[in-house]
């Protein structure tokens, strides 16, 4: 069943910073969604999660309407959202993902460490879990926070801008498991930042822009046309892309 | 000559407030709301002289729950005046406090004349009268009275930070992911209100309003500087505050000077110690405090 999102709208200091949104993400579809700075791309993803109030609209999911997520919702936010000095290591971060599904009070035990870990060893990091956050990479935090959201083993995957400033081995690695989830039914939805590189990640692709100019199969959306109007007078150079 | 069992009654007293302090205090110190803690215990002053001239007397359940509803109410004004974005949560924080506090000096001063209830009491403390405040029930005597309360306060904040551990850690580290997987984030933040409100209010009478704040911002403060995971920052920040309580008494006794102060001045020192024995890394401490996570 897939992800409905209906008229969303939200609005910050009474100017809409997304307006009248409508898109459905399905699932064992890779969908990316590209727009300018300031477009809403993050706002969208908080406010499908309930994150941000909605001015209007609704999200469904599995033909029900979903106020606020418990649990369905694997989140990768960017990674400047947390302090990485915090006093805690790898397996601690990872295990987190594990909590959606224990109920309060409990804690994670064996299976759920020994879960962290096969998460960890998907994302290639299995042998730094002792260290603490602060010490890896950035490359290596994106990992940390892609891990912890496959911990969560939710129905739906949100990511924002999980490839932004990491080293080629990382995005490896995160588009396999994003390959991965989708071919396993999940169903992902990823803001991204790289018009370059949308064809070879994404299978559809969404352009934002405060409202939805396009959205379908990769190719027939990156139209000259649809990125002018998504980017304005910004993107010329993009006629030499094809 | 030394009185050895009322040195025991105070050094037990000074040692069950360091250890709520700390246990609650890294929590506050890891979201960047340290300052809160010294917010609510200025701004419970209102609540306890209302809990005082209501009930007539210094009876601890009265005060402790004048407070609770003052530090809650706070807590409450802080959230909504910084979420609705009227103000900077800092600038929240400040002006909440500082009102709630002047409105329980004017209390206090209106009232004076008819209470026995004075400044020095409630913003100080007096941790050399633990011994001497007993609970007597008929002919039992069951001891101290301050004993009996922040052993109390301790239980319940240890069944708090043990008891929703991975809550608190989730919804502190990442407080945006934590609401995403259904972590009720909203509720964890008014908990920790409510035992930070109860911890701060109990420790009044041991050491005054202003000193829990050395004992809840020092020793956690100086466990970070030497720990990479939050069970080891607890429990050394349980240590430093014990340290402190017991290096504190034995100077005080030394140098004949304010048992109180001379406590939150050994926690002040034991931070310079551990600050200078890390050979002041740079790094490894923490970025200049920011309020803005008071909110989630």
């Amino acid at each position: 069943m897939p992800l409905e999102i209906r008229n969303l709208t939200v609005v910050y200091n009474g100017k809409p910073a997304i307006h009248n949104i409508t898109l459905t993400v399905r699932e064992g579809v890779l969908t990316g969604m590209v727009g300018p700075n300031g477009a809403g791309k993050s706002t969208l993803l908080k406010a499908i999660l309930g994150l941000v109030p909605r001015a209007t609209g609704e999200v469904w999911l599995n033909g029900r309407p979903m106020d606020k997520p418990r649990g369905e919702i694997a989140y990768v936010p960017q990674r400047g959202s947390v302090e990485w000095d915090f006093p805690v290591n790898v397996l601690d971060v990872v295990l987190m993902g594990t909590y959606a599904r224990l109920p309060i009070g409990r804690r994670p035990g064996r299976a759920e460490r020994e879960w962290a870990m096969e998460c960890l060893r998907q994302v290639e990091l299995e042998e730094l879990w002792r260290r603490q956050i602060g010490e890896l990479s950035g490359g290596q935090q994106q990992r940390v926070f892609l891990a912890r959201a496959l911990a969560q083993d939710a129905p739906v995957y949100l990511l924002d801008e999980p490839l932004a400033g990491v080293d080629a081995a990382t995005e490896g690695v995160i588009m396999e498991q994003l390959h991965r989830l989708r071919d396993r039914g999940r169903i992902v939805l990823m803001v991204h930042h790289d018009l370059q590189t949308v064809r070879d990640c994404f299978d559809e692709v969404a352009l934002l822009n405060e409202h939805l100019i396009a959205v379908g199969r990769v190719d027939a959306v990156m139209t000259p046309e649809n990125l002018q109007r998504t980017y304005g007078g910004k993107l010329v150079f993009l006629q030499d892309m094809d | 000559m030394i009185d050895w069992q009322s040195t025991l009654w105070v050094l037990l007293a000074g040692g069950l407030m360091a250890t709520s302090c700390a246990l609650i205090g890294c929590w506050l110190l890891l979201r960047r709301m340290a300052l809160l803690g010294d917010a609510i215990s200025h701004a419970v002053l209102p609540g306890i002289v209302l809990a005082f001239w209501l009930t007539g007397s210094r009876a601890t359940l009265p005060m402790l729950l004048g407070a609770g509803v003052a530090g809650l109410l706070s807590t409450s004004i802080i959230q909504w005046l910084s979420q609705r974005r009227f103000v900077q949560s800092d600038a929240a924080i400040g002006i909440t406090f500082t009102a709630l506090f002047a409105l329980g000096v004017l209390l206090i001063s209106r009232y004076s004349g008819q209470v026995d209830l004075d400044l020095d009491c409630v913003l100080y403390g007096e941790i050399a009268y633990v011994p001497w405040d007993l609970w007597i029930i008929g002919d039992t005597v069951l001891g101290p009275r301050a004993i009996w309360t922040l052993s109390g306060v301790l239980l319940i904040t240890i069944l708090f930070t043990t008891g929703l551990y991975k809550e608190l850690l989730v919804s502190t580290f990442d407080p945006v992911y934590a609401q995403a997987a259904g972590i009720p984030t909203r509720a964890m933040y008014h908990l920790l209100m409510a035992v930070v409100a109860l911890v701060v209010v109990a420790s009044f009478e041991v050491v005054g309003a202003i000193l829990v704040l050395a004992f809840l911002v020092v020793p956690p403060a100086t466990a970070l500087l030497i720990s990479r995971r939050l069970p080891m920052m607890i429990l050394m920040s349980v240590v430093f505050g014990w340290l402190a309580v017991l290096l504190g008494y034995i100077a005080a006794h030394l140098l004949n000077v304010s048992i109180t102060g001379s406590m939150a001045t050994a926690s002040g020192i034991l931070f310079a110690l551990t600050l200078l024995a890390t050979g002041l890394r740079a790094g490894k401490g923490r970025p200049a405090i920011s309020a803005q996570r008071i909110e989630r």
